[in-house]
């Protein structure tokens, strides 16, 4: 354990960057037992108001780690934090990437990008069904994913800011009607 | 280089832009509007390609994402410069929500406008699923793949490692010996 406090963040984060497999979701639960039960940075129910404001302003959702930079240390703090969370797997990415297209054309590399392909599709109709259940907000939350979809089918460039505003227009409505 | 070059101040701007209202998730979505339809950088199997190596690969989706366009249309550099432009302005939205959380929460409707964004997010990527799906049948194990991934990770949410690990060379193996199936002679 370090004593300074931006040593100590590229200690607990840097890691977790490499073994964030599947998305930002693998580095909560150990996030969190480093900043709570090891380094006493911030309480469970501070992590869990962390979660939350992550989730409700844009960007990834991973972006806890900053703002836990920032309780720790201020600017520096949420710099180093920021850095340490995407330069390690974005530096892995890149290079795989850069392998992975100069290898276009090659036998191996049509069968590895084709049969990934399915993959990619299931997980991608997955993320968004994990989605709507974490939102828990039930068949309205439903029927709103399924006719923006719907909206995007006929309309397949309209403006994902349109989309947006009119998603939180609507819901706030109807939450207003239903309750 | 046979790709029309693309100014890395626009790349920033590009990364800029969706990741400032880049909320609730539908960001891939988002990607695939700018890049494949709109600006035409990368085509439909390039993209969606990019995306299983951001699924396979540690890290967050969309920020591998990032990296992975940068690379494909400026390198080194624009990558660096696709990532940047993706955090810089949500790195200080966050800082500034979590210092002004506890009013942001007790303005009327927030949750409820938070929530509705996120169902339109989630309809973006039904819609980006529903496209890959079209591209990604083309014979029969891959339409088992598809399923198989969407039951294990979607329904039953099974983690995604050991999952990912058994149906990638499943799908992969599947994948390449499919040329030799279609023999002249059947």
């Amino acid at each position: 354990m370090s004593d300074h406090p931006l040593i100590a963040l590229i200690v607990v984060i840097a890691p977790l960057s490499l073994v964030a497999l599947g998305g930002a979701s693998a580095i909560y639960a150990p996030l969190q037992y480093q900043a709570v039960d090891v380094y006493h940075w911030i309480t469970g129910r501070e992590y869990l108001e962390l979660f939350a404001i992550a989730r409700v302003t844009p960007g990834p959702g991973s972006m806890l780690t900053t703002i836990l930079g920032w309780r720790v240390a201020g600017l520096p703090g949420a710099l180093v934090a920021t850095l340490a969370l995407y330069v390690p797997s974005s530096a892995l990415c890149f290079v795989i990437a850069r392998v992975w297209n100069r290898y276009r054309g090659s036998r191996w590399h049509a069968a590895i990008e084709n049969g990934l392909r399915p993959i990619g599709a299931g997980l991608m109709i997955s993320g968004g069904v994990m989605i709507l259940r974490v939102e828990e907000s039930g068949p309205l939350a439903w029927a709103m994913a399924l006719a923006a979809c719907a909206l995007l089918t006929w309309r397949p460039l309209l403006h994902p800011m349109m989309l947006i505003a009119g998603g939180a227009i609507v819901f706030v409505a109807l939450r207003a009607v239903i309750g | 280089m046979q790709k029309p070059a693309v100014s890395l101040l626009a790349l920033y701007k590009l990364f800029f832009g969706v990741g400032l209202f880049s909320f609730g998730g539908g960001l891939t979505a988002w990607f695939h509007r700018e890049v494949v339809l709109v600006r035409g950088w990368m085509t439909n199997d390039e993209f969606f390609s990019g995306y299983s190596l951001a699924q396979l690969l540690p890290g967050v989706n969309s920020t591998n994402m990032a990296v992975y366009i940068g690379q494909h249309v400026r390198g080194a550099a624009g990558s660096a410069v696709a990532l940047a432009g993706l955090l810089s302005g949500p790195f200080f939205i966050v800082i500034a929500a979590a210092v002004a959380y506890n009013r942001l929460v007790e303005l009327p409707g927030f949750t409820a406008a938070m929530t509705g964004i996120a169902t339109v997010a989630v309809g973006m990527i039904f819609r980006l699923g529903m496209a890959s799906m079209k591209d990604a049948v083309r014979h029969w194990p891959s339409i088992l793949v598809l399923v198989a991934t969407f039951v294990a990770v979607g329904l039953l949410q099974w983690p995604l490692l050991p999952v990912l690990l058994t149906l990638a060379p499943l799908s992969i193996a599947a994948a390449y010996m499919r040329p030799a199936q279609k023999a002249p002679h059947e």
